[in-house]
């Protein structure tokens, strides 16, 4: 279907889906030139507020190229150190709020960009994404830690409530001063970035690092200066908004940045005056439907919905993302593929492992069991992002959404009895659903795609569960499954089920990597164009690894529920909980069957760690724990899981090979970067004379021996 | 987010609590703070000389262990119910402050939920393996699953006698309903009930009369803001509106809140307000939506409403630190006495000397620790003094005969535990200069029972009832 031809369908779709509800939902209120007109005085100030949210992730994506999950956190946090300043320890506003934005912020970016942002160039997107997503909690934990959530945290705003009237409508002066300042930086942004010097090499940087670096733009200085600009928008943002919540809740500061998600796309993530027409649009939206429309019962959760429909539907409309040539996106270590022999016998080693373990984890408490069960579970899904995400490198943050999916299809259709079939049927009905995935993939690539997964699970969270053909209001029991009569309800034997159901998916996931089709994903993956040339089908490939990948999570999702034990719209399937998950799983290595049971490990060992060692440092670890595995994913982008099985390997006595390319590595590691020669470090005497003769400059140098490492 | 449907499960069952939950109160309470026939301390009606034994899983010769499950440790909200925790550990030094139960020495366990409904199962299950009872339960996600774990656990006999427990919040129709589930400020809502469809709901009517003999039968017509994040939340809201509907407070307009909404969210009810001259207003949220509602009412200039309403969950210290001003005026009914109360009741004395951070779910969790001490003195008063008759099912068969209990008097007289009725006896306090202070009755340890006029019972689809 051409580009035209799709626009026109969702345009038609979403103008008939806003007539519907609107007609629909009508609650009858009478529409006057009042009402609009309080519609409107209401709208520009929160639309003020997405605009203000949203400003600094265009900025940051704009002159960094990364997206940052972790602005609102970053807004959240620094508005606490304003909060610490000037009501705790009394500092004048006038002082606090230019020091947190023009000092602490600025050198809080900086210090971001040196340890952690830098080493991101060049990795593959779902790391980009996942560092600051462990970065979004990890600050969340930190400010949790050192301003206790169940004391008092109150910004008092600008002014006190003093403003002017319009209508019936008081616009407070720091409302009105939000709104302004909103302006003023989408006019003082558009300058900088389009008619400066610095923002000009900035988003140079971003198109192509070399060929600025080329035109003499020190990356590093322009990268740490965007880094500190985002940090300050992040700063005046969460100031700003602190005010509009009343206990400065650390995830409704955080998480209202998701909401703005949405204004940031219609603006394609770098048009500043799209982004605020987009804030605009939504508050409008949003408004509207709290004045006019009445929701209820199966829809009640609709208007919470609003913002990420909006973004489905904006990312639907942007124009399909062309097949990139002579481009090299991210450059990835080719892993090695275990052999299906390897992996049978590993996972063999594994259902043994649990069956000891189990025995040793006590009967009459079967804490450490059951949550070690959910941790295969989790281990069954991440499992479900190995071929998708891992080898396809489409990037998807809705495997918690689509378990969901299967776990309330396991439910529906004969898990209450715990029937076999139902298992299999999770899985069925979940399969079409992430093939609809499949044609939006072929339109959005990279991000966008990423963002349109995400946009799909808050969704699905929010009008999906409340339907009473999925859970509705109440609660749904769920059995374990019986298997030729066998009864998996004590906790030791659901273990033991889950780690072969584990095994068996990963001695099929490994098969499957050898074959013709997993080396059609990684060529997918590696290049569309490429495999375009060479006759890869890549909507066929892409519609496979979506069923396929949503197949084992519906089917991850009928475990999840047995697990539970109880499905209802509490249970623990939200978008946000995905996260961690993906998470999880880029830290043990998203490419990798290792790295899935990674990522239940890691889940399991760290509530383990809390709950068994009551030790300060071991709960401030917790908290801290994304913020670790972030340092750790920019060690290891290809996952955890890899240095420890090449450790590993290299200690049994048939692997050779591993221990040479154990030796070999070892030795490329002892040699000195390159960095960028002339920016990150002057030239020594023996570059300067090499370049010289490689440029023909002076040929009568007498050749000097070329410095190790250098290029 | 699970976050903000927790902290709206608390409030709404807080609310719904608070409003009564009623059982007609037959009891007479005297209104001196040492209502009925409790009994404290169990250590007098039992006969010590009797070699002891471990009559049950979590009894031992000389221990009782009982476990307090909450949210506690979690990501989201470090220490959520950590009040009840401590509400409960404060219990447990009371109480071997005055000798112990049955010739023993309360040892009290700490169960960790986490806000997750797998964890509320695990420390279930890990309390049914080492307490007698559950005891000052606070923990939002207790499903069917944990309840199944716990009707299910074992006694010492091998019976699935079920754990005993004696909750501080029931947010769960499965908890609410389950027959060895009780809770120190019950509901009152129909049990068996499937979760969706009709409910008969109960309300008191003691604020309202208090309000109508005050400002007028036919003066108050108002606002009212659901909390809507959760169907749980909406079903456990509306029953009050509707209730408060019934009474003679007209309904001017009503909206659905979230719990991560934010102050430029309620300019819409502020403008309602003041577009109908509404004269009451009533925030299902917890006292974060309170604040949010009084701070944008006050920004746009609201002067009619005579009533601004809220139950338990705004007694809060927060409420005055972060509402400043813009909540003062702000009414508060509580089912156990104020802190401020100090000196008025012996219990409630204990409780503060030995909780250095009281709240309210701590003050509730102490006033569980007190049914339990009831149900075991009961235990020992039916058994002549046995202290090893000390089982999970005696215990059980206590707490279902309890129905005339007050804690002393630091909770309100007339709680049916075993029918799970709430007293409909309050005390009202209200924000005045930047302080809770009590207006009804104004003496210090008393309640106001409104003539024990019985609460008004209905039944509605709560679900269907909202229209946010």
């Amino acid at each position: 279907m051409s580009q035209r031809w799709s626009n026109l369908l969702v345009w038609a779709g979403t103008i008939a889906f806003v007539v519907f509800v609107s007609k629909a939902a009508w609650a009858g209120n009478p529409v006057t030139g009042t009402t609009l007109l309080n519609l409107v005085v209401v709208a520009v100030p929160l639309a003020g507020i997405y605009a203000m949210a949203a400003s600094g992730l265009v900025v940051v994506y704009t002159t960094t190229g990364v997206f940052n999950f972790a602005q609102g956190a970053i807004g959240m946090f620094l508005a606490y150190v304003d909060w610490e300043l000037s009501v705790k320890h009394g500092w004048p506003q006038l002082i606090a709020l230019p020091l947190v934005v023009l000092v602490i912020a600025p050198l809080l970016g900086i210090g971001l960009e040196r340890t952690i942002m830098r080493h991101l160039q060049g990795k593959p997107l779902v790391v980009q994404l996942m560092v600051t997503v462990g970065l979004m909690f990890a600050l969340i934990g930190l400010a949790n830690m050192i301003w206790n959530q169940n004391d008092a945290h109150s910004m008092p705003s600008l002014f006190q409530g003093q403003g002017i009237k319009v209508g019936s409508v008081l616009l407070t002066w720091h409302r009105f001063i939000t709104v302004m300042v909103a302006i003023g930086l989408a006019i003082g942004l558009r300058i900088l970035l389009f008619r400066t010097r610095i923002g000009i090499a900035m988003r140079a940087v971003v198109d192509n690092r070399d060929l600025a670096a080329l035109g003499g733009a020190r990356s590093s200085v322009l990268s740490s200066f965007a880094w500190a600009l985002g940090c300050s928008l992040a700063a005046l943002a969460g100031i700003l908004l602190a005010p509009e919540t009343a206990d400065m809740s650390t995830t409704t500061l955080t998480f209202l940045i998701i909401t703005a998600f949405a204004a940031a796309v219609v603006g394609r993530l770098r048009s500043l005056p799209l982004t605020y027409l987009g804030a605009l649009i939504l508050a409008l939206a949003t408004q509207w439907m709290g004045s006019f429309l009445k929701f209820s019962d199966r829809w009640t959760n609709v208007p919470d919905a609003l913002p990420t429909i909006m973004l489905f539907i904006v990312l639907l409309l942007l124009p399909r993302a062309e097949i990139q040539f002579a481009r090299i996106g991210a450059v990835r270590r080719i892993e090695r593929v275990s052999s299906v022999r390897d992996t049978v016998i590993g996972m063999a080693v594994l259902v043994a492992f649990m069956g000891i373990l189990s025995t040793f984890l006590s009967s009459s408490d079967p804490t450490n069991t059951n949550r070690l069960a959910l941790g295969m579970c989790t281990a069954l899904l991440a499992l479900s992002l190995v071929p998708l995400t891992g080898w396809a490198g489409q990037v998807s943050l809705a495997p918690l959404a689509f378990a969901g999916i299967g776990a309330v299809a396991y439910t529906r259709l004969g898990g209450a009895h715990g029937s076999i079939w139902a298992v299999f049927l999770a899985a069925l009905v979940t399969i079409p659903v992430g093939a609809f995935f499949a044609f939006p993939a072929m339109r959005l690539q990279g991000l966008y795609l990423a963002l349109a997964t995400l946009a799909f699970a808050a969704m699905v969270e929010e009008v999906f569960y409340t339907q009473p053909f999925a859970v509705g209001p109440g609660e749904r029991s769920v059995s374990p499954v019986h298997i030729l009569g066998v009864d998996f309800s004590s906790p030791k034997s659901f273990l033991i089920l889950v780690t072969v159901v584990f095994g068996l998916c990963g001695i099929g996931i490994v098969a499957l990597r050898r074959s013709a089709f997993g080396r059609r994903l990684v060529a997918l993956r590696d290049s569309e164009a490429a495999s375009v040339t060479v006759g890869v089908n890549i909507l066929e490939t892409k519609l496979a690894v979506f069923s396929l990948s949503a197949g084992i999570a519906g089917f991850a999702g009928a475990f999840f529920a047995m697990a539970f034990g109880t499905l209802n719209n509490a249970q623990g399937f939200q978008m946000v909980a995905g996260l961690p998950v993906v998470l999880a799983l880029v830290i043990g290595g998203v490419g990798f069957v290792a790295g899935a049971l990674f990522a239940g490990i890691f889940g399991f060992t760290t509530l383990w760690i809390q709950d068994n060692w009551h030790i300060s440092l071991w709960i401030a670890l917790f908290y801290l724990a994304p913020g670790l595995a972030v340092l750790g994913i920019i060690q290891n982008p290809s996952g955890a899981v890899v240095p420890i099985g090449e450790g590993f390997a290299r200690l049994l006595p048939w692997r050779k090979d591993a221990k040479r390319e154990y030796e070999e590595m070892t030795a490329a590691n002892a040699e000195p970067e390159v960095g960028e020669l002339g920016l990150d470090r002057p030239f020594s005497e023996a570059e300067v004379l090499l370049v010289d003769r490689g440029l023909g400059i002076s040929n009568d140098v007498p050749r000097a021996p070329a410095p190790t490492g250098s290029t | 987010m699970r976050l903000r449907w927790c902290v709206l499960a608390t409030a709404l069952v807080l609310v719904v609590t608070a409003c009564g939950g009623g059982s007609s109160n037959n009891n007479t309470s005297s209104g001196d703070g040492l209502g009925g026939e409790t009994s404290t301390t169990a250590a007098p009606n039992a006969n010590c000389k009797v070699p002891l034994t471990a009559s049950e899983v979590g009894v031992s010769p000389t221990t009782i262990t009982v476990t307090v499950i909450a949210d506690v440790n979690n990501s989201i909200r470090p220490g959520l119910f950590k009040g009840s925790w401590d509400g409960m550990k404060a219990w447990g030094d009371y109480i071997n402050s005055q000798g112990g139960l049955a010739c023993r020495r309360v040892v009290v366990k700490q169960g960790d939920s986490k806000l997750s409904p797998t964890d509320a199962t695990n420390a279930v299950s890990a309390a049914c393996g080492n307490s007698i009872a559950m005891v000052g339960t606070t923990a939002l996600f207790l499903q069917q699953s944990a309840v199944t774990a716990m009707e299910g656990c074992k006694d010492k006999a091998g019976a699935s006698t079920g754990i005993p427990d004696i909750a501080d919040l029931q947010t769960e129709v499965a908890q609410q309903c389950s027959k060895i589930s009780f809770a120190t400020l019950p509901t009152g809502s129909q049990c068996p009930y499937s979760g969706t469809g009709l409910r008969k709901f109960r309300v008191g009517y003691t604020q309202y009369d208090y309000y109508f003999k005050t400002f007028g039968a036919s003066a108050l017509h108002g606002v009212f803001t659901i909390p809507k994040d959760l169907p749980s939340t909406i079903s456990a809201s509306t029953p009050i509106f509707r209730a408060e509907n019934r009474m003679g407070i007209k309904s001017d307009a009503e909206f659905g809140k979230s719990g991560t909404a934010i102050q430029t969210d309620y300019t819409e009810v502020a403008q309602a307000i003041k577009s109908h001259g509404s004269t009451y207003a009533r925030n299902g949220l917890d006292y974060k939506g309170t604040v949010l509602e009084r701070k944008e009412a006050q920004v746009q200039g609201v002067s009619t409403v005579k009533v601004w309403d809220c139950s338990l969950q705004c007694y809060d210290k927060r409420l005055i630190q972060e509402g400043g001003n813009a909540v003062d005026g702000q009414y508060v009914w509580l089912n156990l006495l104020p802190f401020e109360d100090k000196g008025s009741n012996p219990t409630l004395d204990g409780f503060l000397k030995y909780d250095k951070t009281p709240d309210g779910f701590g003050a509730q969790a102490f006033i569980a620790g007190e049914i339990f001490a009831r149900a075991v003195d009961d235990t020992l008063k039916a058994n002549n003094g046995n202290p090893n008759s000390i089982t999970r099912a005696n215990i059980l068969k206590a707490v279902i005969n309890m129905h005339d209990f007050d804690a002393n008097g630091m909770a309100a007289p007339g709680i049916d535990v075993g029918r799970k009725l709430g007293s409909t006896c309050l005390v009202g306090m209200q924000v005045k200069n930047g302080k809770f202070v009590r207006i009804d009755p104004v003496k210090p340890g008393t309640f106001d029972c409104d003539n024990n006029k019985p609460a008004l019972e209905f039944t509605i689809d709560a679900a269907k009832e909202y229209k946010g």
